[in-house]
């Protein structure tokens, strides 16, 4: 089969694979029909994530139809089309029976601090994704959720990851009427929170990003509004002065390890150092915007190593700080009545479509934010001539 | 915006009041209501609408079922188990298995615990020597890295060609003046 490979550090290349087997009675092989590029698969295309080995797959975004189910599965069977969340999760541990998919005990084996994802290093259980023809799916009676008539592989392709993501991001924000809430990051899974704080009953809601384009679709899709960090010169201060200087009720973090703003924190988490798992200025920003009493909703990704994070601001201030992967399938109906509702059409904010052969494209691309991309999909061959009727 | 002036003394701030924001006053708060303007406002208001609340539903749990009963995945070759883990769980991922140096250096690195920064560095550093071990491969195979097609930059020319130039030109500046410096050297 035709899949994505990690070469190194700003390097992909597409090559024949063997296709995925039955490894364990519960697992399933989903044949891929969209797969997204996500902001996080950044931060292994840009090397940052410990155990990425040279050859692995990428892509935890992606929706197909079963192609195959070993003799433990029941519910899902061959030729159902499903969606399949971003976690992988036995759904009857100790964790996952709490609702905390994405701390699931039973399916990464590599570390005990982040659950099994799918084609995201070796860390999260080094398995292969899905920016591929074919993926193996474990535990795939939980795992692989059937996708109803009525929602487009476009929108389902959204609620693998981003859509609920953002969902669960204001939702850790612990919104109320009227709430002032300031979003860090405008890309996709900052706009789903934002719009996702509408759907709480937030009184205001601003998105801070460094790309005007990125800001202006921002007040399009998520109607909010916006700011570009550049244009201020204390981005604390415009944000204090802005909520009269109260600070803002919460704030949540959607950038996550490889933010801009600090050339100290970028010198010393990414290039020329190594030195923390990534940049904390997202979340320093949020620490110093939100009100005394606030809440910080962190659900950017950092590295598993340090960070210099102003942890003693957020004492001194009483925050309550939540976080977590997000728990896609908690989030799922819920997600999916807003879409029904007409409330949200996550497709919307796919602004680019690339054939898997180029998929070094799509990354570049995203990496340089380039042409304006706010979300690359991709299409494997087999899902072409089907994309092309659809659009 | 960036003009603006950060008012930093006493007298600053009562001479030339920097003017308020925009939040919500205590009664706005109370009555907001955007439903008119943004389609699904207010519609989880309600905390019983947000499916992660009570984010804990399920407390009463004990450690019996941190590892669930299920047939065991056998593993084709050797997987990593974090020491903070108490068995190898069922299920695991069969993507990569450790090779060559970058493998001895990953057998090395999964001895500490996920608490050890020892641990990650050397798992970064297993990374870069991967890196290097897939181009002696490729080299080796007498297929070097089509490094154009790999990092994507025919989309550099496509849409930020400007950029291509200023590299070329600086590139072509810098050979010439190695070009003539070398020369006179001569």
């Amino acid at each position: 089969m035709l899949a994505m490979t990690y070469r190194g550090p700003y390097r992909v290349r597409v090559i024949q694979k063997p296709e995925p087997q039955i490894e364990h009675p519960r697992d399933a092989i989903v044949r891929v029909t969209r797969a997204c590029v996500c902001g996080s698969d950044l931060h292994l295309y840009h090397g940052l994530i410990p155990d990425t080995r040279v050859g692995s797959t990428f892509g935890h975004e992606f929706v197909g139809v079963v192609e195959q189910v070993g003799p433990d599965v029941q519910k899902v069977k061959a030729g159902d089309r499903v969606l399949v969340p971003f976690n992988i999760f036995c759904g009857e541990c100790y964790f996952c029976q709490k609702g905390l998919y994405s701390n699931c005990h039973n399916v990464n084996p590599n570390a005990t601090a982040v659950g099994g994802i799918y084609g995201y290093s070796h860390t999260t259980g080094g398995y292969d994704g899905g920016q591929a023809q074919y993926v193996r799916v474990p535990f795939a009676d939980r795992g692989a959720f059937p996708i109803s008539d009525d929602i487009s592989d476009d929108d389902a392709v959204l609620c693998t990851d981003a859509y609920p993501t953002g969902y669960q991001a204001a939702e850790m924000a612990g919104i109320k009427r009227g709430d002032s809430v300031v979003v860090f990051g405008a890309g996709p899974v900052g706009l789903f929170a934002a719009k996702s704080a509408w759907f709480m009953g937030a009184g205001r809601v601003l998105i801070v990003d460094e790309y005007d384009y990125r800001l202006e679709f921002a007040r399009r899709f998520a109607q909010c509004e916006t700011l570009n960090f550049r244009s201020v010169r204390d981005i604390v201060w415009y944000l204090k002065r802005t909520s009269d200087w109260l600070g803002w009720d919460a704030a949540i973090d959607a950038v996550g390890c490889e933010a801009r703003g600090s050339a100290v924190q970028r010198m010393l988490g990414i290039h020329p150092f190594k030195l923390m798992g990534g940049v904390a200025t997202a979340i320093n920003w949020s620490i110093d915007s939100v009100r005394k009493g606030g809440v910080v909703s962190i659900i950017g990704a950092y590295g598993p190593v340090l960070n210099a994070v102003k942890i003693g601001d957020a004492m001194n201030k009483g925050l309550t700080i939540r976080s977590n992967q997000a728990c896609v399938l908690r989030y799922l109906p819920r997600c999916i009545e807003h879409i029904r509702a007409g409330h949200i059409r996550p497709s919307e904010v796919i602004s680019h479509r690339f054939p898997l052969e180029d998929i070094g494209e799509a990354y570049h691309m995203f990496s340089s934010k380039l042409d304006e991309i706010i979300k690359p999909l991709v299409l494997p061959p087999q899902a072409r001539p089907a994309a092309r009727q659809l659009h | 915006m960036r003009q603006q002036i950060l008012g930093s003394s006493s007298d600053d701030r009562l001479q030339r009041p920097v003017p308020g924001g925009t939040s919500l006053t205590t009664e706005e708060r109370r009555t907001v209501d955007r439903s008119g303007e943004i389609a699904g406002w207010g519609s989880d208001l309600d905390p019983a609408m947000r499916p992660g609340v009570p984010r804990d539903p399920m407390p009463q749990l004990g450690a019996e079922s941190l590892y669930i009963d299920v047939v065991q995945q056998s593993p084709p070759h050797r997987i990593h188990k974090s020491t903070e883990h108490g068995r190898l769980t069922p299920v695991f991922g069969t993507s990569c298995p450790p090779r060559g140096l970058s493998g001895r250096m990953r057998d090395f690195a999964y001895r500490f615990s996920e608490g050890r920064l020892s641990r990650w560095v050397t798992l970064l550093a297993a990374d870069r020597v991967n890196t290097v071990e897939g181009v002696v491969a490729d080299v080796a195979r007498l297929r070097p890295p089509n490094l154009v097609h790999e990092m994507g930059l025919r989309s550099e020319w496509r849409h930020n060609r400007q950029r291509v130039y200023k590299v070329a030109a600086l590139t072509g500046a810098a050979l010439a003046i190695y070009l003539l410096t070398r020369g006179r050297r001569r």
